[in-house]
C-alpha cells in the first residue's frame, strides 16, 4: 500500500479528487526514510500530502454565534458574601485606571538681566485629578529684584477636561496680582500640537468687560539625551487700551525666548538663555540674559 | 528514541532531588508537600551592593520555589504581615475561580495582619509562578517561581534543572514611577532621537523624524520604564552579583525561564549555547532549537541546553536595550564568561504602527475600531498577524530567533471543536496621556464583563492599536494560538501582541467564575488595561 501511494505521488498523477475520495488519510505517521525520493518533488504532490490532514482544532473556521448576556454580580459573592466582594471590587476598579495624580511644573523660574537691572520671572502650572477631569492652576509674573513689588503677575484656576487625543479645554477665573485689581472669566485650550509643540490659547473677559487674549507655545529640542533647547513664544493681546495697567490695544506684550537647559534629572534642569520682550506703547523692546531652573514634581 | 527519553527522565527523576538548584546562591530550598505556609512582609533587598525597599515572602525576593505534584491537593496558607491588603495569584494555574487570588474579582483579598488558606487540586504540570495582585506589591518583589512535577514520567529528559526568574527592580517607589509616567511619559527614555545624533547621521533622517513628530509619535518609545531606574535581576540578583548555576559538563540542563518583571520584555540568549525549547507557559511543546527567545512579561519557557566544560553567560536584554540581566552557567563556582555588550536600540517602524509598511498614510480609523479620543491615540489601519516574525529588535540578528509559529503542542489539544463564534478585542492607549485600555474603555469605567458561556469555544482576536507590545494574560485558562498547527496548537496563558500586530487564539471557557484579563505590563494594568471575563452556565 505504502509503495502504491508513493508511486502515485511521484507519478504526478495525484489529484484533489483522489484526495477527496480518501478523507481522513494521514501520512504523518509513515516512515519514508527508506524510500528513494527525488530531490525536487513535484509541487502538486507535496501540496496534496498536506491536504491529507483533516482540518482540526485551530484550523477550523469560527461560526457566527452570538455572545451571551453578561452576568450581573460576581461569582465569588456566593462564597465570600456580596458585601465583601463589592468593597474589594470597587477598590480594584479604582486601582486600575481610576487613580488621581498631580503635577507641578515651573517651566520658567529665572533671573533676568538687562541694562544692569536684575529682575525675576516665573511661569508655571499645576494640575490635580483623573485622566480626563482636572483642576488646573496657572501662574506667571515678573518683578524687579531690587524693589519689593511685582510688575506683572496673575493666577488662574481652571476646570480642565480632556476632549481629544492631545487637547484639553479649560474654563475658570483669572486674578491679577499686580497693577489694578482685576478679575476675569477665563477660557483656554491647551495641548500638544503636531511636531511636539506645547501650545496654549487663552481668552480672558474682565468683570468690567475688558477682553484679553494670549497665545503661548514652546518646543523641546533634544540636542543630546540631557541637553534641551527650548524656543518659546508668548503673545498677549488686548481689545482695549488700559492706561492704568499700562496696556495698549492690539499686541500689548510679547516674549520670544531661547533657553538651553541641562537635565541633571528629568525633573530638575538649570538653564541659560536669552529673552526678547516687547511691550506696546512707550516701553518698546528689550533683550535680557536669563538664568534659571526648570523643574517639575 | 522514545524509549531512551523515558529512561533518561526516570534517571533524571531519581537523581534530581540532591541536584536541584544547587547554585552559588538563591533558591536554596523548595517548599513542597501538602501544607505550605507563606509569610508576606516588607524587607530590604540588596541589589549589587545597594539596599532597596522590597516586599518578600518568607524573607526572600523572589519568594521561595514552590514545588507541587500534578494530581495532588495543595493547601497553601498565606500570612499577610503588611499594613495593607495583599494577595497571591497562581499565574497560569487552573484553579477554581474563588482560589485565583485577585482581590475584587475572585476573593476579597487578605487583610493587613490576616491570613488566607488557598486550597486547590493541582490539575497540570510545568513551570509557573505566583505573585501579588494587590496595589504595587509585585513591583516591590512579591513574586516567586512555582514548578509542578508531572504525575507520571516527565516526557522531557534532563539531568539537572535551574529556575531562572527574570525581573526588574527599582529604588524608585512604584507610586513615584506611576506618577511620573502620568506627568511625563517619556521621561525614563534616555535613548531618544537627538539633533546630535542627526548631525552624526544616526537613526532616522530629518524627513522621517518630521513625519513621526507630525504624528506625535516617537520611534524610540519602546519601553515606558527603562534601565534608567531599573536594575534587571536573575533570581533576585543584579548583574554584579552574577547569579551562577552550576552543571557537570555533558549534562542536559533544563532552564525554567520565568519573566516575573513588572514592565520589561526580555530578549534571552546564551552566547555559544543553542537552546531547545521544550515548554511554553508550562505546556510541553515539540522540541524546537533556537538561539534567542523574546519573553514577554509573565510568560515562561523551558529550554534544554547541553553545555560543554566552560562557563557561559545568560543574557536577558530589555527590548529597549537600556540594560540587561546577567547570570552565569558554569561547571565550577567562580568561573565567568564575558558578557556581550548591549546591542543597539531598535527603532519602531511604520509596520509597528499597523500601517503595513506604508509611510505617510493618514490615520483614519477602520470601521470596526474604537473611536479616537483622549484614551485612544491611534488605530492600526492594517494590523497583521505577526506571530511568524521575530519580535521588535530581533528582526536583523544573524542567528535563530523563536517565533510563536515555531511552537507546536506536544500533546493533542484537549478540545478541537470549531469555535462557535468570534470576538475582537482592541488593545488601546494614549502614550501622551499614559492611558491604557481595551476597546478604549478602562477597568475603572466599570465596563460589563466579557461574557462566555461555560463550555463554549470562542475565537478571540487581539488587535494591537498601539505602538507597544502588550503581554496579555487570561486567568484560569489556557488558550490555543491560531498559528497554523490545527489540533496541536500551542497552549498559553499569556501572549505578547507585537505593536501593530494581531494574535488570534481559540478559548474553551471551561472554568466557571470571574477571571481577570489584563495587560501584564503592570503600569498599563494600573492605568486601566484590564477587564473581567465571566464564564457562566447559560441560563435557559
Amino acid at each position: 500500500m505504502r509503495r502504491f501511494v508513493c508511486a502515485l505521488l511521484l507519478s504526478g498523477g495525484f489529484s484533489d479528487a483522489w484526495a477527496a475520495s480518501m478523507p481522513g488519510m494521514d501520512m504523518s505517521g509513515m516512515d519514508m526514510t527508506d524510500m528513494q525520493m527525488p530531490v525536487a518533488k513535484p509541487k502538486a504532490a507535496a501540496e496534496a500530502v498536506v491536504n491529507l490532514h483533516p482540518a482540526s482544532g485551530t484550523d477550523l473556521p469560527a461560526g457566527h454565534g452570538t455572545a451571551p448576556v453578561p452576568p450581573v454580580g460576581l461569582y465569588a459573592s456566593g462564597v465570600y458574601g456580596a458585601q465583601a466582594m463589592q468593597a474589594s471590587h470597587d477598590a480594584m476598579m479604582a486601582d486600575n485606571g481610576g487613580r488621581r495624580f498631580s503635577m507641578v511644573i515651573l517651566n520658567i523660574a529665572e533671573l533676568q538681566v538687562a541694562d544692569g537691572r536684575p529682575a525675576y520671572r516665573w511661569d508655571g502650572e499645576g494640575w490635580w485629578g483623573t485622566d480626563l477631569d482636572r483642576l488646573v492652576v496657572k501662574s506667571e509674573g515678573r518683578g524687579p529684584l531690587t524693589r519689593n513689588r511685582l510688575d506683572d503677575a496673575e493666577a488662574d484656576a481652571f476646570y480642565s477636561r480632556a476632549v481629544t487625543r492631545y487637547f484639553d479645554v479649560q474654563a475658570g477665573v483669572r486674578q491679577d496680582l499686580a497693577g489694578p485689581n482685576r478679575t476675569y472669566v477665563a477660557f483656554a485650550v491647551e495641548g500638544l500640537a503636531p511636531e511636539w509643540f506645547e501650545t496654549e490659547a487663552s481668552l480672558f473677559i474682565a468683570t468690567d468687560g475688558r477682553v484679553l487674549g494670549r497665545l503661548e507655545g514652546w518646543h523641546d529640542s533634544f540636542l543630546t539625551q540631557r541637553l534641551v533647547l527650548q524656543p518659546r513664544a508668548e503673545l498677549d493681546f488686548a481689545a482695549q487700551d488700559d492706561r492704568r495697567a499700562g496696556r495698549v490695544s492690539g499686541l500689548s506684550e510679547a516674549e520670544l525666548g531661547l533657553r538651553l537647559r541641562y537635565e541633571v534629572w528629568r525633573q530638575l534642569a538649570p538653564y541659560v538663555g536669552a529673552s526678547w520682550t516687547y511691550e506696546g506703547g512707550q516701553a518698546g523692546s528689550a533683550l535680557q540674559l536669563v538664568l534659571g531652573v526648570r523643574s517639575f514634581f | 528514541m522514545t524509549i531512551l527519553s523515558t529512561r533518561r527522565s526516570v534517571l533524571a527523576a531519581a537523581c534530581l532531588a540532591p541536584l536541584l538548584s544547587r547554585t552559588a546562591s538563591g533558591h536554596a530550598e523548595a517548599l513542597s508537600g501538602p501544607d505550605i505556609t507563606l509569610r508576606i512582609a516588607r524587607q530590604d533587598l540588596v541589589v549589587d551592593g545597594k539596599p532597596t525597599r522590597a516586599i518578600g515572602i518568607n524573607g526572600q525576593v523572589p519568594g521561595p520555589l514552590l514545588r507541587l505534584r500534578e494530581g495532588s491537593d495543595a493547601t497553601i496558607t498565606v500570612i499577610n504581615d503588611l499594613d495593607e491588603d495583599s494577595s497571591i495569584h497562581w499565574h497560569g494555574l487552573l484553579v477554581p475561580s474563588v482560589m485565583d487570588g485577585v482581590p475584587g474579582i475572585s476573593f476579597p483579598g487578605i487583610p493587613a495582619g490576616g491570613r488566607f488558606t488557598y486550597r486547590f487540586r493541582v490539575r497540570q504540570s510545568g513551570t509557573y509562578w505566583y505573585h501579588s495582585h494587590s496595589g504595587f506589591q509585585e513591583q516591590l518583589g512579591l513574586y516567586g517561581p512555582l514548578v509542578i512535577d508531572p504525575a507520571g514520567a516527565d516526557p522531557v529528559a534532563y539531568d539537572r534543572e535551574h529556575v531562572i526568574v527574570l525581573s526588574d527592580h527599582s529604588a524608585m517607589s512604584p507610586d513615584a514611577i506611576m506618577t511620573r509616567l502620568k506627568q511625563a511619559p517619556d521621561s525614563f527614555n534616555f535613548q531618544k532621537q537627538t539633533l546630535a545624533g542627526l548631525a552624526r547621521g544616526r537613526g532616522l533622517d530629518a524627513g522621517a523624524r518630521l513625519r513621526w513628530a507630525g504624528m506625535r509619535m516617537s520611534p524610540t518609545d519602546i519601553a515606558d520604564v527603562t534601565g534608567a531606574v531599573y536594575t534587571y535581576l536573575v533570581n533576585g540578583q543584579g548583574p554584579q552579583q552574577n547569579w551562577t548555576g552550576l552543571f557537570t559538563p555533558g549534562e542536559r540542563v533544563r532552564l525554567r525561564l520565568i519573566n516575573a518583571s513588572s514592565m520589561t520584555i526580555f530578549d534571552v540568549r546564551i552566547p555559544g549555547l543553542a537552546m531547545s525549547v521544550v515548554q511554553a507557559d508550562g505546556q510541553d511543546v515539540r522540541p524546537v532549537e533556537t538561539d534567542e527567545i523574546q519573553i514577554g512579561v509573565a510568560e515562561t519557557y523551558d529550554v534544554i541546553v547541553h553545555p560543554a566544560d566552560r562557563a557561559y553567560t545568560l543574557v536577558a536584554e530589555g527590548i529597549d536595550r537600556s540594560g540587561m540581566a546577567v547570570a552565569t552557567l558554569a561547571p565550577r563556582a567562580g568561573m565567568r564568561a564575558d558578557a556581550p555588550p548591549l546591542r543597539a536600540r531598535p527603532l519602531l517602524t511604520m509596520q509597528d504602527m499597523g500601517m503595513g509598511g506604508m509611510p505617510g498614510m493618514a490615520m483614519s480609523p477602520r470601521k470596526d475600531a474604537p473611536a479616537l479620543g483622549p484614551g485612544v491615540q491611534m488605530v492600526a489601519m492594517m494590523p497583521k498577524d505577526r506571530t511568524g516574525e521575530p519580535g521588535l529588535g530581533l528582526r536583523d540578528v544573524n542567528h535563530r530567533v523563536l517565533v510563536y509559529r515555531d511552537l507546536v503542542a506536544r500533546d493533542d489539544n484537549p478540545d478541537v471543536r470549531a469555535p462557535s463564534r468570534s470576538l475582537d478585542i482592541h488593545l488601546t492607549g494614549n502614550m501622551e496621556r499614559y492611558m491604557w485600555s481595551f476597546d478604549g474603555v478602562k477597568m475603572s469605567d466599570d465596563p460589563a464583563p466579557i461574557p462566555f458561556r461555560l463550555g463554549e469555544r470562542v475565537r478571540v482576536r487581539l488587535i494591537n492599536d498601539t505602538m507597544m507590545g502588550h503581554p496579555i494574560h487570561l486567568h484560569g485558562h489556557f488558550f490555543e494560538l491560531v498559528t497554523g498547527h490545527g489540533g496541536h496548537a500551542p497552549r498559553k496563558h499569556t501572549v505578547l501582541v507585537q505593536p501593530g500586530g494581531t494574535v488570534t487564539f481559540d478559548l474553551t471557557a471551561d472554568n466557571p467564575g470571574d477571571w481577570a484579563f489584563h495587560c501584564h505590563l503592570l503600569y498599563h494594568m494600573h492605568a486601566g488595561m484590564m477587564r473581567v471575563v465571566s464564564v457562566r452556565p447559560e441560563v435557559a
